[in-house]
């Protein structure tokens, strides 16, 4: 492969990348309640991605405050209140959206509070961080696991309901299971598998473009000292 | 008397088998659930989230009286839930501190505690309890069958888990994939518990 093809499969794969394969909701399984039991529809994903936005910007937004103001053993308790706080403002608000869907999520619009990703990360994070790359961090894992969902919520809207977005498309069969916790789990478990794969094939690209790189370089070097 | 034991039994049953919060719901799949290091952390974890979960049930289930039939319930009702949590949480690293006599397991204690107690199986618990109209008795008796089946989970995944590691298993699938198709078989026989006919 040529070294401009590799570069330019890179820099494609590179929104797969952050979207998919380095997603801590997909790497070490943060936010999987929601993305098992709630990834029922895609209006069910718009709801849940815009609560998360709301709720993890905030809680972070916080929690960069408290790594600069706020002892560490008291942080814990600030962020939960925080995101708690934020979660039901954006309740009210994704009521006014989306007041059915909002109906339908039942606890999994309240749970949002306590969101592995949000704790996990504002949990980890040390004291006096830098803002910038924490948001952006933020931010690009909100979108991650907003890709996710909508992926899985397309999958099971259309071969559940037999609809894309609450309008009715034919479908070939209608699969009721498929709205059920279970096979969330298992297709959860597949799409992580698939990223898996694609993670190891970017790893190659990595490899082959180094190598490539070295290669090109080595030949240069030649050329000079000819 | 009797009608409120076998109330709470039947709640702790149907809360620990049938509405297993991990298996039928996919709830308190976290890092550190997922990924306990051996059953001492597991029973450790279990332990306190079922103490923080029992001691809550009690002002939340207060509150949940107290809130009943109100306009404002929906907004009210969370900073309420939590205020009551942090309370306990907060007694309980006081507690451990000050009456434990092993230093090594109230370190343990407060070390498990955030994580057992911002959980969202704890809040899952209060918020279908009152979504349900519970009483004090079914409240309590589906936290206890909550605590008993978030135990119950953690141990399942730890042996899923180590069972899973000395398995010949693709190798995209190492790891937390195969965990979670497992576990998904597990919940369709859980579901299964529930009832469902096929057409004849």
């Amino acid at each position: 492969m040529k070294l401009s093809k590799v570069r330019r499969y890179r820099k494609k794969s590179k929104l797969i990348a952050a979207l998919f394969a380095h997603s801590p909701a997909v790497m070490i399984g943060l936010c999987l309640p929601f993305l098992i039991a709630a990834s029922v529809s895609l209006r069910a994903a718009a709801t849940l991605s815009l609560e998360l936005l709301a709720v993890h910007m905030g809680s972070t937004g916080v929690a960069l405050l408290a790594s600069y103001y706020c002892p560490r053993r008291y942080r814990l308790p600030v962020i939960v209140t925080a995101s708690t706080l934020l979660m039901v403002v954006m309740r009210l608000l994704l009521m006014v959206l989306y007041p059915a869907i909002v109906d339908s999520l039942g606890i999994y619009i309240y749970l949002m509070a306590v969101n592995g990703l949000t704790l996990t990360q504002t949990r980890a994070l040390e004291d006096k961080a830098k803002p910038l790359p924490v948001l952006r961090k933020a931010i690009s894992n909100v979108l991650g696991f907003s890709a996710i969902m909508f992926l899985l919520s397309l999958f099971r809207e259309y071969w559940g309901s037999g609809t894309l977005w609450g309008v009715p498309v034919p479908a070939p069969v209608q699969l009721p299971g498929v709205l059920v916790p279970f096979f969330g789990f298992i297709l959860v478990g597949f799409l992580l598998a698939a990223t898996n794969l694609i993670n190891k094939k970017l790893l190659g690209l990595a490899i082959r473009e180094s190598a490539l790189r070295e290669a090109r370089f080595t030949v240069v070097d030649e050329d000079v000292q000819l | 008397m009797e009608n409120s034991f076998l109330l709470f039994i039947s709640t702790a049953i149907t809360a620990l088998a049938v509405e297993n919060a991990v298996f039928a719901r996919g709830l308190g799949m976290d890092n550190e659930v997922v990924f306990i290091k051996d059953p001492r952390e597991g029973l450790l974890m279990g332990g306190v989230f079922g103490w923080v979960v029992f001691w809550s049930a009690w002002p939340i289930s207060l509150t949940n009286y107290l809130l009943r039939g109100r306009s404002y319930v929906m907004i009210i009702r969370p900073p309420m839930y939590l205020i009551g949590v942090l309370a306990v949480c907060l007694l309980t690293h006081y507690l451990s501190r000050k009456y434990l006599k092993n230093e090594k397991l109230a370190d343990e204690i407060r070390g498990t505690l955030p994580v057992a107690t911002f959980n969202s199986v704890l809040f899952a618990v209060f918020f279908l309890s009152a979504s349900q109209n519970f009483v004090l008795t079914q409240t309590l008796g589906y936290a206890v069958g909550s605590a008993l089946g978030y135990t119950v989970a953690i141990f399942v995944i730890y042996y899923a888990r180590k069972r899973l590691a000395i398995s010949a298993v693709p190798r995209s699938f190492r790891g937390l994939p195969i965990l979670l198709i497992y576990l998904g078989l597990l919940s369709l026989a859980l579901y299964g518990l529930i009832g469902h006919n096929l057409p004849t």
